[in-house]
């Protein structure tokens, strides 16, 4: 067809490589779900306490921070960490590794 | 307010534009293909293309609507902060390997890599467009913003300029310039933030009474009860009696001494004492002439200008100044302190004259760093559910609307392989999540840094950087409206991929070599271009962050559901992904144009002729775009398999 009709990158073809690959990709989409499951906890926490228990937000349990700065600034921070979490225990299926 | 020209600022926004124009010719000679034009031959390396992220994602919105939000309001600005950085989680665990895997030019790729369906390439090049145009109106409108204090040119000429200089970036380079133009952009943005954040926190607190003209605001008072109603004259001045639309409860005008002028302050009992707060008022003419506080604008003999604004009241334990913080300390110190925000009040008078009084409103350290002090958030502290809801929806949408937008996921194809896209996330995001923790200190230093304009939020940031010094304005502002340069050529580029790759070979199957394909991306991205010029014209004056908050809610409604559902369920059929792209764009997008804001910031009509009950829709439109998807494949696949 055209020179631009879409190939299917997605096949997983019958040799033991691409199994390999195959297999690291789902490691790796396991290991995101459980990351994104923890970060969903932490992110509908603060959105569900910030709608419904707007006051606890002014309770200041450290250093005399209170709580939105606190779960605001740890959203952020648990972001990067989580993203460093999976960019260091993710397997790496590249196309140089199948052959 | 009215600012002042500064050639340096010219010079450094004239060499920052030139520069990357110059960089899009040089680079483009190497994009002549498809693969070249659509994907920069899929050869960026990963860490270029993680910054580029930042530079795609931190819009003209971020950066000077979350500064000025936060500026004006405290804490809740931040909240856009957080849900902004929470929707990379989304892309970095679900989208990311993927879209790069299923994919090769555009969203509509990986949509549709196991059907090969015109219908699904229509839906999502469609989507694609309204998604873009809705999130360029706000880039553009926020660059007409941003001409006029920098380079002294009216708004319709900024967006031209931006539409003209995006327009030679993408048709001359594709993705390898805007990638380029946008890693320099982000990288610049975050630099220059930190070195931003870190003069406020050197400079501290300092209680003021003004702003930094050196005006320092009239308080006059105590004043008894009996003596403030029917007085002639107050400390010296001559009452306006006749309140022709100015409330004589709330407000007191005194007549300068000589000249037309006045001074207008807002009455506060205290302790059944009365004390007069000085406001600033500023009153539009039905023949088009402004006048502040009575006299026109202008600098002038006879002529007046508002003062900037923004200062600290008190600080913990009776200190005048705090001198260096350090970055906890800060925080420790503002809540302990009073910070006097402004409010405004519309008047409307007789001769058809509408005045805008703003007033101060001392307000508390701890209630500005925690949520609800913005009246989009106020809600939560309503009691109400319906507000709560109103909440919950906006940060859905945030949160499932970054991983949607086309500009951010075309990105994807830029690097050579997953690992590459993985590892690119994760640049982004730590760069985007560090510059979101320096907006906080941004904003609360431009709070306090007594040189905001009442009447524009949008230059919280700009000004903040004038207020330390002319060379930091001149670049900030250059960076700010390159911010806009970078945002608006991925959308444009992200467009005009829609149009050449996904609705013409692919729906209407017009065989095109990559040559020809990248010569009507072109052409398409000059199109969209031409109506992103006139949409920025038309809308000059809207706010620009509650429509990024449309095109987020959109992007979530119609993408996700379809992009996530074809990852996670076997089941989901070619039918049900069109389904879902449509009913989750249309709903959304009907629901905003029939939302009370839309009907009071768009129409201009009152905001209880409103239909729809929310004026967020992502709470029902999401969930209602699974449901559809889940459904449609369902019936499709039972007829298939009778």
């Amino acid at each position: 067809m055209l020179n631009d009709s879409i190939e299917d990158n997605g096949s997983v073809a019958r040799s033991p490589a691409h199994d390999a690959a195959s297999v690291a990709r789902q490691q790796n989409m396991r290991l995101g779900m459980a990351l994104f499951a923890a970060y969903l906890v932490l992110y509908a926490g603060f959105v569900l306490a910030s709608a419904f228990y707007p006051n606890s937000m002014e309770w200041r349990p450290f250093h005399g921070l209170n709580l939105a700065l606190i779960w605001g600034f740890g959203l952020i921070l648990a972001a990067i960490l989580l993203a460093f979490v999976y960019g260091i225990f993710s397997r790496v299926a590249k196309p140089e590794e199948r052959s | 307010m009215i600012y002042d020209v500064s050639p340096l600022a010219v010079a450094i926004f004239l060499a920052f534009v030139g520069g990357t124009v110059g960089l899009s010719f040089f680079l483009g000679r190497k994009a002549n293909t498809s693969e070249g034009y659509f994907a920069a031959h899929g050869q960026i390396p990963w860490a270029v293309n993680g910054i580029a992220f930042a530079g795609d994602y931190l819009s003209a919105a971020s950066f000077l609507g979350i500064c000025g939000m936060i500026a004006m309001y405290g804490y809740d600005g931040f909240l856009y902060s957080i849900g902004y950085l929470a929707g990379w989680i989304v892309a970095l665990f679900v989208i990311a390997e993927p879209m790069k895997r299923l994919g090769r030019f555009t969203f509509a790729d990986a949509l549709d890599s196991k059907f090969d369906s015109r219908g699904i390439k229509l839906a999502a090049g469609i989507s694609t467009l309204v998604v873009s145009v809705f999130y360029l109106i706000p880039q553009m409108v926020g660059a007409g913003v941003l001409i006029q204090p920098l380079l002294g040119l009216p708004h319709w000429a900024g967006v031209l300029l931006v539409g003209a200089t995006v327009i030679v970036i993408v048709v001359t380079a594709g993705m390898v310039s805007t990638t380029w133009v946008q890693f320099l952009k982000g990288a610049m943005l975050v630099i220059f933030s930190f070195i931003l954040s870190m003069m406020v926190l050197q400079r501290g607190l300092e209680v003021g009474q003004g702003g930094n003209d050196g005006h320092k605001l009239e308080v006059i008072g105590p004043i008894a009860g009996d003596e403030l109603r029917g007085a002639e004259q107050l400390d010296g001045r001559k009452v306006i009696r006749g309140d022709d639309g100015w409330a004589t409860d709330v407000w007191v005008r005194l007549a300068d001494v000589d000249g037309d002028g006045f001074t207008v302050f807002r009455i506060r009992e205290d302790e059944s004492e009365f004390f007069l707060d000085q406001a600033q008022s500023e009153t539009r003419r039905p023949d088009g002439t402004v006048l502040v506080d009575g006299l026109p604008r202008g600098r002038g003999p006879g002529e007046r200008l508002m003062h900037p604004v923004g200062h600290v009241s008190r600080l913990p334990d009776g200190q005048t100044a705090t001198g260096p913080q350090g970055p906890l300390e800060f925080f420790r110190t503002l809540q302990e302190s009073e910070v006097v925000l402004w409010g405004s009040e519309r008047l409307a008078h007789a001769d058809g004259a509408v005045t805008t009084v703003y007033y101060q409103k001392p307000t508390e350290g701890s209630r500005i760093l925690r949520p609800g002090e913005h009246p989009t958030f106020a809600g939560i502290r309503s009691g109400r559910t319906k507000d709560r809801i109103e909440f919950l929806s906006l940060m859905l949408a945030l949160f499932c609307g970054t991983a949607s937008l086309p500009h951010i996921l075309i990105r994807y194809y830029t690097v050579k392989d997953e690992a590459a896209a993985r590892k690119s996330t994760i640049v982004g995001i730590t760069s985007i999540g560090i510059f979101y923790v320096l907006t906080l200190y941004l904003g609360l230093g431009a709070m306090t840094s007594g040189a905001i304009d009442v009447q524009d939020s949008n230059m919280a940031a700009p000004l903040l950087a004038r207020s330390m010094s002319p060379l930091l304005f001149a670049i900030i502002s250059a960076i700010a409206f390159t911010t806009v340069l970078g945002t608006v050529s991925g959308l444009i580029l992200a467009s005009s991929g829609a149009v050449a790759h996904d609705l013409i070979t692919g729906f209407l199957r017009i065989p095109l070599t990559g040559h020809q394909q990248v010569r009507v991306a072109k052409i398409a991205a000059v199109f969209v271009g031409g109506i992103a010029i006139l949409l920025g014209i038309a809308f000059a004056g809207l706010n620009v962050s509650f429509l990024v908050g449309w095109a987020f809610s959109i992007a979530a409604s119609a993408n996700l559901p379809a992009l996530t559902m074809l990852l996670f369920w076997k089941g989901t059929t070619r039918q049900g992904i069109i389904a879902s792209v449509i009913v989750g764009m249309f709903s959304s997008l009907g629901w905003i144009l029939l939302s009370a804001e839309a009907f009071t910031k768009v129409y201009g009509l009152p905001a209880e002729n409103a239909w729809v009950p929310l004026t967020q829709p992502g709470i029902v439109t999401i969930p209602l775009s699974f449901v559809t998807l889940i459904v449609v494949s369902m019936l499709t696949r039972a007829a298939r398999t009778p």
